[in-house]
């Protein structure tokens, strides 16, 4: 559940960059010396690893879910 | 946390954040955008109009403009008429002994300098062509000494990039950072090789894991640059279909991992073949980009880091980035060695 809506936020973020990029506000990441651009590419980076950490802290939720189980079976 | 041997994740944090405020604060040198009339005639009267970028021309003092020519002489503009912060006109009298090499027009560079900003300079703006007036006799040129003042610290300006120059410390830092884990994670596997515990194995397929996260953000972080430089999303750049075919060899680990079931023989063929898919990926994206043309630079015969692409004003924060990416991408390793660790001494209790 948690990490469909991740993924689907990200590639809301992918689907609304590509938007930005073929539609009529094409001037916004060349707009003042592309500096949007550069913002755009630290956003990549930090979703990237976003995705990552979410996808980790999911697995070891997992695992957390089994050793809980274990106590209360004990 | 215990900082004593917590440290590294400390300073990764610190390296990012000053990168990422160095990175975006440091302002960017000014430049020359385009000039009304980039044509000269030797012996002729020449005036144009300078667009430029990142000044503020009215409250420059002391505002020279130049003409560059190739022999490293320069001739003055006699006279220079501010039109607003970004735009100036300048006249030159070209002297008629300008001394040409070849029939060709000689292409020379304009240099603006200012007590308040510096100097700043565009190559081949303008194009001097033979003449036949020789009304303009002979007058002194100057040395390139006389330019004194000094640039500030800055970025440079380069053309077509502009600010995204700064995409240096984002998206070249993540790939040395991804080679750097690789290399890690190589060693790792061949002391797996040496020494048969799983110890090293799961070390190094989590050092690979985020080897190639980072290496998917360099691909979609340098996709997003090139659209707004080489004008479009993927190339048929020798360096990108190089990447992403690398990229593929280690996609190949990830399945190879997940289709043997023995925990021996996984470890032991995803070490050998992490080692091969490195080399592979060395042999691809290091050496064949260079042999052949690229629009990377330092690509297609010529050296890479060049001052011209890498001066030192951005070496003060590329190589903290690196740095701090490959701190920040060994902790995620190391976060995700230990639920590897976790899971396998659950696996063994069950």
């Amino acid at each position: 559940m948690k990490s469909n809506l991740l993924l689907t936020s990200f590639l809301s973020l992918m689907l609304s960059t590509a938007l930005i990029a073929s539609g009529e506000t094409q001037d916004f990441f060349r707009s003042t010396g592309k500096i949007n651009t550069v913002l755009a590419v630290v956003l990549i980076l930090f979703f990237v690893l976003l995705f990552f950490l979410l996808r980790l802290d999911s697995k070891i939720g997992k695992i957390e879910k089994h050793i809980n189980d274990d106590y209360k079976a004990s | 946390m215990n900082l004593k041997s917590n440290w590294w994740k400390l300073l990764g944090v610190i390296l990012t954040i000053y990168v990422l405020i160095a990175g975006f604060k440091i302002p960017l040198q000014p430049g020359i955008l385009e000039l009304s009339q980039s044509n000269a005639v030797i012996g002729e009267e020449y005036s144009t109009e300078i667009t430029t970028y990142n000044t503020f021309l009215k409250s420059a003092e002391d505002l020279n403009v130049w003409i560059w020519l190739p022999n490293d002489k320069l001739i003055k503009a006699y006279s220079t008429n501010v039109i607003n912060e970004t735009k100036v006109e300048a006249n030159f009298k070209l002297p008629s002994d300008i001394k040409k090499q070849s029939k060709k027009a000689l292409s020379a560079k304009i240099l603006i300098d200012s007590k308040t900003e510096g100097h700043y300079f565009m190559r081949q703006a303008v194009f001097i062509k033979e003449g036949k007036s020789q009304s303009i006799p002979y007058k002194d040129y100057y040395e390139i000494d006389v330019i004194k003042t000094k640039t500030r610290l800055a970025f440079p300006f380069q053309h077509i990039l502009y600010e995204t120059n700064r995409n240096t410390f984002f998206h070249v830092a993540i790939w040395m950072s991804m080679f750097a884990l690789l290399l890690v994670s190589c060693y790792y596997s061949l002391r797996y090789l040496i020494n048969p515990l799983h110890d090293y194995d799961k070390r190094s397929s989590s050092l690979t894991t985020v080897a190639i996260v980072f290496g998917v953000a360099g691909l979609l972080t340098g996709s997003m640059w090139a659209k707004y430089t080489w004008g479009a999303f993927w190339t048929s750049d020798v360096k990108l279909n190089m990447t992403a075919i690398s990229l593929l060899i280690y996609l190949g680990y990830w399945i190879l991992r997940g289709s043997v079931s023995d925990i021996d023989s996984r470890a032991r063929l995803s070490s050998v073949f992490n080692l091969f898919a490195f080399v592979c990926l060395m042999i691809l994206v290091m050496v064949i980009p260079r042999l052949t043309d690229s629009l990377h630079p330092g690509n297609g015969g010529n050296p890479a880091f060049s001052t011209y692409d890498l001066d030192n004003t951005m070496r003060i924060v590329f190589y903290p980035a690196i740095i701090a990416y490959f701190l920040i991408g060994l902790w995620i390793a190391q976060l995700n060695y230990r639920y590897l660790k976790v899971k396998d001494y659950l696996d063994f209790e069950q």
